[in-house]
């Protein structure tokens, strides 16, 4: 273990050092510490995930910690090392997208350093196996990341983003605690080593401990209806932040329901099917949410809660393989979400930064305003298409290889006995659909409108490709998308030791359940290398039919009208109009219109804004009701200092009694 | 193993062959209907020939999705059609859930399509995009639930397998095919843009959905699109086809039976699609939807006759 943890000290020094260096030299040197950091802890990390064989270490504090283990098995690997190497390349990002905010009077010191707490935080909390030291880890990694997503502080928007953040962290913080009270009491002391037993031993209890951690973990997670967090924090932050929360941070929620899995042991049916409902929910409001947003860091925002609800269909998949006692089930359902957590990592923060990159250029995140950046930015373009493809999981990229495992996985249900499996398994497959289907919808809109067509702004005609320190972490991104999709089954070898870590199997029994979805990934993998080659020698056919030949370029058709206008392109809006109205909630957001009654032209305006359901049915009534109930205790602090005087004499006459009767 | 053989080969001349010749079946239906003679069927493949010996007019904005889109389609169209046993039977390809890679394909062929709609800046070619994306999505879903009333009955999730195990279940089998060959029927009308979804034949750019995504094609680029909507169409009639072969010919029928009766109903696609354009207006936009939720209607009715015929004498 002592290079991971000299790569967190070198993670942490490196944040601590660019206190003493210029704001401009401050990102070049967190950066060098995080990739030195990321070496020393891959080379930690790797050999765990190839052998499977754990490295540990132990240390003896006081009360309340006790003896407090870290740990790296291969699950906890495979997340160490996506967070070690994400956190490079958004470090690498942040040098040049925090270029422009240099000497503005931005904190720019406390944000390096808040950005070492919070991939440091990251890393503990996937290694650590005590309770106590996992919930301090586990808070420094939400206020962290707070201050993170604050950084530009003078926007109210902002403060509030991150105000709202940190109070949903710490709703979620609540059940984690209580969660973790309730199973330390059982096993006697905070080791998770203890918690199977506590786990096992009393079932009501048991359930209810399970019940508060899979909640306290779907907060960080994102999953409906505790994502409203989402599309503020991600919206407001920084892109390498947005980056970094997105891509990782919120994983290390999905990190927690796998560990809370493996400890519970085997569980019931309900658990699994709980799971899979909450997760096709989760899915499928990202998705929908995802379509109305004209903030392009919004809309990913919500395909990440679409994404979050993926991995937690393989999650709930893998949970009901486990308790029907089918392991291939299990097998094809953990591996896909573990797969789709990679998958995700890699094309969100993909997405993150070209949007980031087009933000620094045209100061807008709002598509409308864009178009036509493919010929302004062609780089960031190519990287924005590969990531594209990947997030509608669409052949041969990596996104596709891992909803395929979902895929079976759900079609598994299909060949069970029972009526209620089998239908479970149809709703599987056309949720699945449903999703990826509206996904194609939400992202050829976010692309299409965005990076093809005409400019419909002048910020978007005088965009140019940013500096090559923002390309390079888009390029290694994209790369990795086309890479996990094509050697699929290199990838699933690789992680597979963590998914056995999930199953409790490892050795030769772990390599027999795992060869059949190997198989699989690799056939697909050749089948779509055909579809690769017909492609590609349709398309050289016909370059080589129109060598010689007359290309001309014109005009595009717009039915003979000569005075054409960028704006008379289809906007973002109209887009996705038809399918909003369809499922009636093209009306849930709130709409001002300010028409001209008179007889005469006047002016006129008409504002829509979109609004949250769960914000507005769960989270502004019950903040309403928390007010109203508390403003019934404000009596107690009237202002007055003889009332104050009053408090403390009989608190005086109280204690008197207490002592003189007790 | 040689019939498989045979099979498969015949299959990919199906797959390449019959595309063009179906087009002209259905206009020259079309033509009956109306009261013309019509061209010969093998008009469209006329058609594709002279386009291809065309040079091209690019639109200004366009760019490398828009020159590579029509290739990435039909690839997507003739690689779908590998996955499907076009004679019954065997498919060129196959291995398990080769079902979801046929539909993800299709998909990527729809995908390309629409950003190269996109990319020309036309506002109708948007219009077009954005309804062929809204009508995708709600396809997709009634795909996956037909296949998986099938699946329910297979047990093995992989296409070939999946079409030829509605066989040996009786009348619930014959039920089944007829339900799913129905849905495929609908899954034909709207993938390949036909009425009552879509009319081909239309001349106002307002009321387009796929020409209106095309208009800024030409020459060679505009024959691959013509092909894969035709290639598409044979593919998932084929699928049908499937259906039939294993429900009306006995296990082991000669190949020449095979491979008469998947011809057969190719020809009875074409001459349903031709009635259903003379005889049906286009839906209003508003109605498409319903129209498309018949598939997963289909799907769910296949489902829920599976589901009785194997548990209902148990309640």
């Amino acid at each position: 273990m002592s290079l991971f943890f000299a790569g967190i000290a070198v993670l942490v020094l490196g944040g601590l050092v660019t206190v003493f260096f210029r704001e401009s030299g401050k990102l070049q040197v967190f950066c060098v510490a995080a990739g030195v950091s990321a070496v020393l802890v891959c080379s930690q990390a790797v050999p765990v995930l190839v052998s499977g064989t754990i490295a540990g270490f132990s240390v003896d504090l006081s009360e309340p910690f006790g003896s407090v283990r870290f740990e790296i098995d291969p699950l906890s690997a495979f997340f160490v090392i996506l967070i070690a190497v994400q956190s490079f390349l958004a470090s690498l990002y942040a040098i040049g997208y925090l270029k422009p905010y240099r000497n503005t009077g931005r904190p720019m010191t406390s944000h390096v350093l808040f950005l070492s707490v919070l991939v440091a935080s990251m890393l503990l909390v996937v290694t650590v196996r005590n309770a106590i030291a996992f919930l301090v880890f586990w808070e420094a990694m939400s206020i962290s990341s707070s201050f993170l997503v604050a950084f530009e502080h003078e926007k109210k928007e902002t403060v509030q983003a991150a105000i709202y953040y940190v109070t949903a962290m710490h709703i979620g913080f609540l059940f984690l605690v209580a969660g973790f009270v309730l199973v330390s009491l059982r096993s006697g002391n905070p080791d998770f080593a203890g918690f199977a037993n506590a786990f096992a031993s009393d079932g009501a209890a048991g359930t209810l401990a399970f019940a508060l951690f899979l909640i306290g973990f779907a907060f960080k997670a994102g999953f409906a209806p505790f994502h409203t967090w989402l599309p503020r924090a991600h919206s407001s932050a920084p892109t390498h932040v947005s980056a970094l929360m997105s891509g990782v941070m919120i994983k290390t929620g999905i990190y927690g329901m796998l560990r809370t899995i493996i400890a519970a042991g085997k569980p019931g049916p309900a658990a699994g099917a709980a799971v899979l409902a909450v997760s096709v929910v989760t899915a499928i409001i990202g998705i929908i949410y995802s379509l109305q947003q004209k903030d392009m860091k919004k809309a990913l925002a919500y395909s990440s809660v679409e994404n979050i609800g993926i991995i937690g269909i393989g999650i709930g998949i893998g949970m009901l393989g486990l308790s029907f006692g089918d392991r291939t089930m299990a097998v094809l359902g953990f591996s896909g979400a573990l797969f789709h957590t990679l998958n995700h990592s890699l094309f969100k923060s993909l997405l993150f930064y070209c949007v980031g990159a087009v933000y620094g250029q045209t100061h807008t995140r709002n598509m409308e305003l864009l178009g036509g950046l493919s010929k302004k930015m062609p780089m960031t373009s190519h990287f924005a298409f590969v990531g594209i493809l990947s997030i509608c999981a669409l052949p041969p990229f990596n996104g596709f290889y891992s909803e395929f495992l979902l895929y079976i996985g759900g079609a598994r249900f299909l060949g069970f006995a029972g009526p209620v499996s089998i239908v479970i398994g149809a709703l599987i497959l056309a949720s699945l659909a449903f999703v990826g289907s509206t996904a194609v919808l939400g992202f050829t809109r976010l692309y299409g409108i965005a990076f093809l067509g005409n400019p419909r702004s002048v910020a978007a005609e005088k965009a140019n490709e940013p500096e090559g320190v923002m390309l390079v972490p888009a390029a290694i991104a994209a790369f990795l998308c086309l890479a996990a999709g094509v050697f699929a089954s290199a990838f699933f070898s690789l992680f597979s030791t963590a998914v056995g870590g999930i199953l409790g199997i490892e050795g030769f029994e772990a390599s027999e359940a795992f060869a059949p979805s190997r198989e699989l990934l690799s056939q697909l993998s050749l089948a779509l290398l055909v579809f690769v080659a017909i492609a590609a020698i349709l398309f050289l056919m016909r370059t080589v039919m129109l060598r010689g030949r007359s290309v001309t370029r014109h005009t595009t058709w717009g039915c003979g009208y000569p005075d054409y206008n960028p704006r008379m392109q289809y906007t973002a809006s109209s887009f996705v109009s038809s399918y909003l109205k369809l499922y009636g909630i093209g009306r849930s957001g709130k709409k001002k219109a300010d028409a001209p009654m008179a007889l005469f032209p006047s002016e006129a305006s008409r504002e829509a804004s979109f609004r949250d359901f769960v914000d507005h049915r769960i989270v502004d009534p019950a903040g309403k009701l928390i007010e109203k109930l508390l403003s019934l205790l404000g009596w107690i602090q009237s202002g007055k200092i003889q009332q104050y005087i009053l408090y403390g004499l009989l608190a005086l006459l109280a204690s008197a009694i207490f002592v003189t009767v007790v | 193993m040689e019939t498989t053989l045979l099979l498969k080969l015949s299959g990919i001349l199906i797959l390449v062959l019959a595309p063009l010749p179906l087009l002209g079946l259905i206009g020259k239906v079309k033509s009956l209907w109306a009261g013309r003679k019509g061209p010969s069927i093998l008009q469209p493949v006329h058609d594709v020939v002279r386009l291809l010996k065309k040079g091209e007019v690019v639109s200004i904005p366009t760019g490398l999705i828009f020159a590579a889109a029509p290739s990435i389609q039909l690839a997507a169209a003739l690689f779908a059609g590998l996955l499907v046993p076009m004679t019954g039977g065997a498919s060129v390809i196959s291995f398990q859930g080769d079902f979801v890679v046929f539909s993800y394909v299709l998909a990527l062929g729809k995908l390309a399509g629409i950003l190269a709609a996109m990319e020309s800046g036309s506002s109708f070619e948007g219009m077009g995009a954005a309804r062929e994306a809204f009508f995708s999505s709600l396809a997709e879903p009634g795909f996956f639930v037909l296949v998986g009333s099938l699946a329910a009955i297979a047990g093995t999730p992989s296409f070939s397998d999946l079409l030829v195990s509605v066989s040996g279940h009786g009348s619930l089998g014959l039920l089944v095919a007829a339900l799913g060959s129905a849905g495929f029927f609908v899954m034909l009308l709207t993938e390949c843009s036909r009425l009552p979804v879509d009319d081909p034949a239309t001349h106002l750019e307002l009321t387009m959905v796929h020409e209106a995504m095309i208009l800024d094609y030409s020459g060679p680029d505009l024959a691959y699109i013509q092909y894969a909507v035709a290639v598409k169409m044979t593919v998932i009639a084929s699928l049908a086809a499937a259906l039939a072969g294993a429900v009306l010919l006995p296990a082991g029928a000669p190949v020449p039976a095979s491979i008469a009766l998947s011809l057969g109903v190719l020809a009875v696609a074409g001459v349903g699609v031709g009635c259903v354009e003379s005889l049906m207006a286009r839906l209003r936009l508003r109605l498409v939807p319903q129209f498309i939720f018949l598939m997963t209607a289909f799907g769910f009715l296949a489902l829920a006759s599976i589901l009785i015929s194997r548990f209902g004498g148990a309640a």
